[in-house]
């Protein structure tokens, strides 16, 4: 599936895309996730690393530069019990300028419509749940808890938050109905 | 000469041999038992399942195996998954219940785990024991598998060391 946003074109990823998604991989300030348990992988291991436990994955790419901003993965997908887990991922350079929650949207649009999951959940560190917040305030995201001092991170304990999307929540909420009424106007 | 009468509930290291007694435990569970039956209870996906737990312990009553315990998911965050499992006897879950606290102190004194994360489904029997009042629930999810006709949440707890050592609920275990 691929989605077209204002700023954005939101598509599968293709292996011409690894390069671009190692780099933004290997950004110290993206280092620190739990992804790779024994450091960044070298480029020739790239693919298995990336695809490891995944099932989707999903590039953002600027409409204006035609440079992938971010991207997000689908993993850990458990179609018995009905949900699956996500990840993204943001270039440190768009960073704040709202392109990786634009993913998101497309992300949820792109997952709810082909997978049949009732949940998808991602844990987010400490200093990255900002980027939830506004989601959780508007209910369209749910904290299911904190893991209190689960990684450490720098060498400090980090909390880490569990963040869930429910497909009721994404397909009857206003942010999809919204979201998709701008998508139209892209045409 | 030892005077101390034997215990009757003991526990030993998981043998290969406990492997049947662990498939046999899983079946009885069956998605209760999330992790190992979750792809369903083929012999061959089950055994691949259990064999990948870090460590486990087989709990005895009177030399026979009623439970099983295992550690999973450690890594370098000082952080591991403990899981308990007993026979479906309610007298015989008692006697697991009783051996986790002794089981939960061995797993501090023997590494460097920080925080102990335990699952549990709403209608799983309570199986923690005397160390039970000693977990902080974290995250629930909600109607997160479907169990015995519904969908039940999973809670996720954690106990940390810290609260362990400093617990004046067991004090004799502190030294296991």
């Amino acid at each position: 599936m691929i989605l077209t946003t204002t700023r954005s074109v939101v598509r599968p990823v293709t292996p011409r895309d690894y390069e671009r998604l190692y780099e933004i991989e290997s950004d110290p300030s993206v280092g620190s996730t739990w992804r790779y348990k024994h450091g960044m992988p070298p480029l020739e291991e790239y693919e298995a690393a990336l695809w490891r436990q995944t099932q989707a994955s999903w590039v953002v790419v600027g409409r204006d530069t035609n440079r992938i901003n971010g991207y997000l993965q689908l993993h850990d997908v458990d179609l018995r019990a009905g949900h699956g887990w996500f990840s993204l991922y943001a270039a440190h350079e768009s960073r704040g300028a709202g392109f990786v929650m634009e993913g998101l949207m497309a992300f949820c649009e792109c997952v709810f419509n082909e997978w049949p999951l009732r949940w998808i959940y991602a844990h987010s560190l400490e200093q990255n749940v900002g980027a939830f917040e506004s989601g959780i305030r508007r209910g369209d995201a749910v904290r299911l808890g904190v893991l209190e001092e689960r990684m450490i991170i720098d060498g400090r304990p980090s909390d880490v938050h569990v963040i869930g999307i429910s497909r009721e929540s994404w397909m009857t909420g206003e942010l999809r109905a919204r979201f998709n009424r701008l998508r139209a106007r892209v045409g | 000469m030892n005077d101390a009468p034997e215990r009757a509930t003991t526990w030993r290291l998981f043998e290969p041999s406990d492997l049947v007694f662990a498939y046999d435990l899983a079946i009885i569970h069956g998605p209760r038992w999330w992790n190992v039956t979750r792809h369903g209870t083929s012999p061959e996906a089950t055994m691949s399942s259990l064999s990948s737990y870090a460590a486990g312990v087989t709990i005895l009553h009177e030399q026979t195996p009623i439970g099983i315990a295992t550690l999973s998911e450690t890594g370098s965050a000082g952080t591991g998954m403990f899981e308990v499992r007993a026979v479906d006897a309610p007298a015989l879950r008692d006697s697991v219940s009783d051996l986790v606290p002794e089981l939960i102190a061995s797993v501090f004194a023997m590494s460097d785990v920080r925080i102990l994360y335990h699952s549990r489904f709403d209608g799983d029997p309570e199986l923690r024991g005397r160390s039970l009042p000693l977990w902080r629930d974290e995250v629930r999810f909600p109607e997160y598998a479907f169990i015995a006709g519904r969908y039940e949440d999973l809670i996720q707890s954690a106990l940390r060391r810290s609260d362990f050592e400093s617990s004046n609920v067991f004090p004799s275990l502190g030294n296991a």
